[in-house]
C-alpha cells in the first residue's frame, strides 16, 4: 500500500507536471541555445565591463535557430534576454491560425521555429514584436505581431529585410495586407533572400510597413501615408548555409518535346525551392510548367504542394513549394501536366485601335475592344474567350511586355495600374461576360497613335498537356 | 547516444552535436528544474546555466552513453545552488501570474512545498526523480552516482522527512 507521503507526493508532482507542459517547447529550446552564446559573449564582454551601465542601451540577444543550426538575433530596448521571451506571443498562439500553412505550421511543430520576442520602438501608437524565426539558405520566416495602441485602423502594406544601407536584402514571397484595428494582430510572411546567403551582411534590419489608409487598395500608397517599423537583427550566415537539404540535380525534363533542365533542388525550413531553366534548342518560348507539384512521400502516402511561387535571384529562376519539415527526408517528386508555351514566331500581337481590330494574333481565342472615359484616355480591353474560366489561371496568364511600337515603329510603354480610369462602368456592363471570358486592361494614353500597334507576349495561356513527373530524392 | 554524438559531430561540429544531445532532453530537463524552482523564468535561467556548466565539463565525461545521466545531475546541482543562493539572498518578490492562470494554491500544496524547501537536497533530489520523473531506484542511481542502497536509504529518510513535516502540520 502506497504510503499517505507517496500520494501526496504523486499528487503535488502531477500538478507540478501539468504546470511545467505549458511552457511551450521552442522557448526552452531558445533558452538552451541562448546558453552557449552567454557563455561566449560573457567571455568577450569581460573587459568592457565598465562602459556598461544600467541606464544605458542594453541589446537584446536572442537566439533563432535555423534547421540544423543557429540564427543570431537582436535588437535594443530595456529588456532582458528572459523577460522578452516572457511578453512575446507564443508560437502556439500561430500554430492555431496557420492551420492550411504546412510549411509554417510544420516548422513549429518541427521546433524550427524559434521563440524571439524583439520589438520596435513605438510609433505613432504602433509596436512591431518579432516571436518567431526561422531561417536557411534560400529566406526567413517571420511570426510578428503589431501592436495597435491608436485609435484608427491601420494595414500592413509591406515587410522587407535591409542591410545597413538600406538595400533590401529579403523581400516578401507573398505580400498581404492584412488591417490594423486596436490591438494585437498576429501576422506571418515568408521572405526570400534576393541574393546569395552568404553575401548576406552579419547584421540586417526587419522593416515593416503600415499603412495608415486603410480600406481603398485601388489607390496607391504616399509615403506621408506610411509607418515604418524597424528590428535589427544579426544573422548566422554558416548556420543558414549548413541548414537545409541541397540536391544536385542536373537531370532534364522533357515535357512535350521541350527540354526544362533541373539545375538546383534545396529543402529547407523556408519551402522547396526547384530551380528550372528552359533549353535554349527548345522549338517552343517556354513561359511556365502546367499545375507543377511537388509530391511529399511515398506512391501510397504523400502530400501534394501545388501553386508555387517564382522568384528570380542572381538570374536564377526558381518555383518555391511549400514544405513539411516534420517530414524532411521523405520521398520527393515533381509532377507537372505539360508547359505552356508559344513558338517565338507567334509571341507577336497586332492590334488597330482604331477600328478595333486583332490582326495578328497566337490563336483565336482573343478579342479587343478600346474604351475611353471622360478625359478621353484610351484603354485596350483585351479578351480572352475560354471555355472554363477556372483554367484561366492554371494554365498560365496572358501578359504583354509593358513596351509597345506604334505604326511608324516609335516604342510607347502602356500603363497598367488604372489608377485614374474609372472601370465601374466598363466591369458592371460586363459581369455576365467576365465568367467566361479573361479580361486584360492596358491603359494607352490620350493621343492618337500610328496604326497598327504591336506588343511582344511574356506570357500566354497556350496549354501543351503532357503529365511528367521525375523524381528528386 | 554515442553513435548520435560521433555522426554529428562529424557533420555539424562539436558544440552543436553537443546542443542537439542537450535539446533532446529538454522537456525532461526543464521539468526538473521546475519541480524544484516552481517558477518558468528561474526554470529556463537554471537550464541555461546547467546547459553552460555541461558545456564546460564536458571532458570529464568518460562515457557518452551515460549523456544524460551526467546532464541531470547538473541541472539537480544548479537546482540546489539556486535555492542556496535564495535562502542568502532576502528578495521581495511581486505576486507572478503565471501566464495568467493563477491557481489557488491550497494549504496542502504550501506545506509541500515548505516540506521539499526544508529538506535536505539529496533527499529532495531521490523524491523528484522518483514521484516526478517516474524513475526506478536503479535509475536514480545511475544518475546520482551512488549505490542502489544509498538511493533507497535517501528516499526513506525524505519520505520520513515529509511524513514529520505534514504530520507537524496536521497536529498543528
Amino acid at each position: 500500500m502506497a504510503l499517505r507521503e507517496e500520494k501526496l507526493l504523486e499528487d503535488y508532482f502531477h500538478k507540478l507536471s501539468l504546470e511545467a507542459e505549458r511552457v511551450p517547447g521552442s522557448r526552452i529550446h531558445a533558452n538552451v541555445r541562448l546558453a552557449l552564446h552567454k557563455r561566449s559573449e560573457h567571455a568577450k564582454k569581460l573587459w568592457k565591463k565598465r562602459l556598461w551601465t544600467a541606464t544605458t542601451a542594453v541589446v537584446i540577444t536572442v537566439l533563432l535557430v535555423v534547421a540544423a543550426g543557429s540564427w543570431m538575433g537582436e535588437g535594443t530596448g530595456l529588456r532582458s534576454a528572459l523577460s522578452s521571451f516572457a511578453k512575446t506571443v507564443p508560437l502556439k498562439a500561430y500554430q492555431a491560425i496557420l492551420t492550411s500553412d504546412t510549411t509554417v505550421s510544420s516548422a513549429i511543430k518541427a521546433g524550427l521555429m524559434q521563440q524571439v520576442g524583439v520589438s520596435s520602438l513605438e510609433k505613432e501608437g504602433h509596436v512591431l514584436t518579432i516571436d518567431g524565426m526561422a531561417a536557411d539558405a534560400m529566406g526567413i520566416i517571420i511570426l510578428y505581431s503589431i501592436d495597435n495602441k491608436s485609435e484608427q485602423i491601420t494595414k500592413t502594406h509591406q515587410m522587407s529585410l535591409t542591410d545597413s544601407k538600406g538595400a533590401v536584402v529579403g523581400s516578401e514571397l507573398i505580400g498581404m495586407h492584412q488591417n490594423l484595428r486596436s490591438g494585437t494582430t498576429l501576422n506571418v510572411t515568408r521572405l526570400t533572400w534576393t541574393g546569395e546567403a552568404n553575401n548576406l551582411p552579419d547584421e540586417v534590419e526587419v522593416q515593416l510597413e503600415l499603412a495608415k489608409s486603410a480600406g481603398n487598395d485601388q489607390q496607391p500608397v504616399t509615403p506621408e501615408q506610411l509607418i515604418n517599423l524597424s528590428v535589427p537583427i544579426k544573422i548566422d550566415k554558416k548556420a543558414m548555409e549548413e541548414s537545409g537539404q541541397s540536391i544536385a540535380f542536373n537531370q532534364p525534363l522533357t515535357v512535350a518535346g521541350q527540354t526544362i533542365h533541373i539545375k538546383q533542388v534545396y529543402a529547407g525550413v523556408t519551402g522547396i525551392y526547384v530551380e528550372t531553366a528552359y533549353d535554349k534548342n527548345n522549338t517552343q518560348d517556354i513561359f511556365g510548367m502546367l499545375n507543377p507539384r511537388i509530391l511529399l512521400g511515398d506512391e501510397s502516402e504523400y502530400q501534394g504542394f501545388y501553386l508555387p511561387q517564382r522568384i528570380r535571384k542572381v538570374g536564377r529562376e526558381f518555383s518555391v513549394f511549400s514544405n513539411d519539415s516534420t517530414n524532411p527526408n521523405a520521398p520527393l517528386r515533381l509532377t507537372v501536366d505539360g508547359i505552356y508555351a508559344l513558338e517565338p514566331s507567334k509571341r507577336e500581337l497586332v492590334i488597330d485601335t482604331d477600328k478595333q481590330q486583332i490582326l495578328k494574333a497566337p490563336d483565336n481565342a482573343l478579342t479587343v475592344e478600346v474604351v475611353q472615359d471622360s478625359a478621353k484616355q484610351q484603354l485596350i480591353v483585351l479578351k480572352h474567350h475560354v471555355t472554363d474560366r477556372n483554367k484561366l489561371s492554371r494554365e498560365g496568364n496572358l501578359i504583354m511586355n509593358m513596351s509597345f511600337k506604334d505604326g511608324k515603329g516609335e516604342v510607347h510603354e502602356y500603363d497598367q495600374s488604372l489608377h485614374s480610369f474609372d472601370l465601374t462602368n466598363l466591369f458592371e456592363s460586363k459581369q455576365e461576360e467576365l465568367n467566361k471570358t479573361g479580361l486584360n486592361l492596358y491603359l494607352i494614353g490620350k493621343e492618337k497613335l500610328p496604326q497598327p500597334l504591336t506588343f511582344t507576349l511574356d506570357s500566354y495561356p497556350n496549354a501543351i498537356k503532357d503529365v511528367r513527373t521525375i523524381t528528386l530524392r | 547516444m554515442e553513435s548520435i554524438m560521433k555522426v554529428q559531430t562529424a557533420n555539424t561540429g562539436e558544440e552543436e552535436a553537443f546542443m542537439q544531445m542537450v535539446l533532446g532532453q529538454q522537456r525532461l530537463l526543464y521539468g526538473i528544474a521546475y519541480s524544484y524552482l516552481r517558477s518558468e523564468a528561474d526554470a529556463l535561467e537554471v537550464l541555461q546555466e546547467a546547459t553552460c556548466r555541461a558545456w564546460t565539463k564536458r571532458r570529464s565525461l568518460k562515457d557518452p552513453a551515460r549523456f544524460t545521466p551526467w546532464l541531470i545531475r547538473i541541472v539537480i546541482n544548479c537546482c540546489n545552488d539556486e535555492l542556496k543562493r535564495r535562502k542568502r539572498v532576502l528578495t521581495v518578490k511581486p505576486a507572478e501570474p503565471d501566464n495568467n492562470m493563477m491557481e489557488m494554491r491550497s494549504d496542502l500544496r504550501l506545506d509541500m512545498e515548505q516540506a521539499l524547501d526544508g529538506m535536505k537536497p539529496k533527499y529532495r533530489q531521490v523524491l523528484v526523480l522518483k514521484y516526478y520523473r517516474d524513475m526506478t531506484v536503479a535509475e536514480i542511481a545511475e544518475i546520482l552516482d551512488r549505490p542502489v542502497g544509498t538511493v533507497k536509504t535517501w528516499l526513506n529518510k525524505g519520505l520520513k522527512h515529509l511524513r514529520g513535516k505534514m504530520k507537524i502540520k496536521e497536529e498543528a
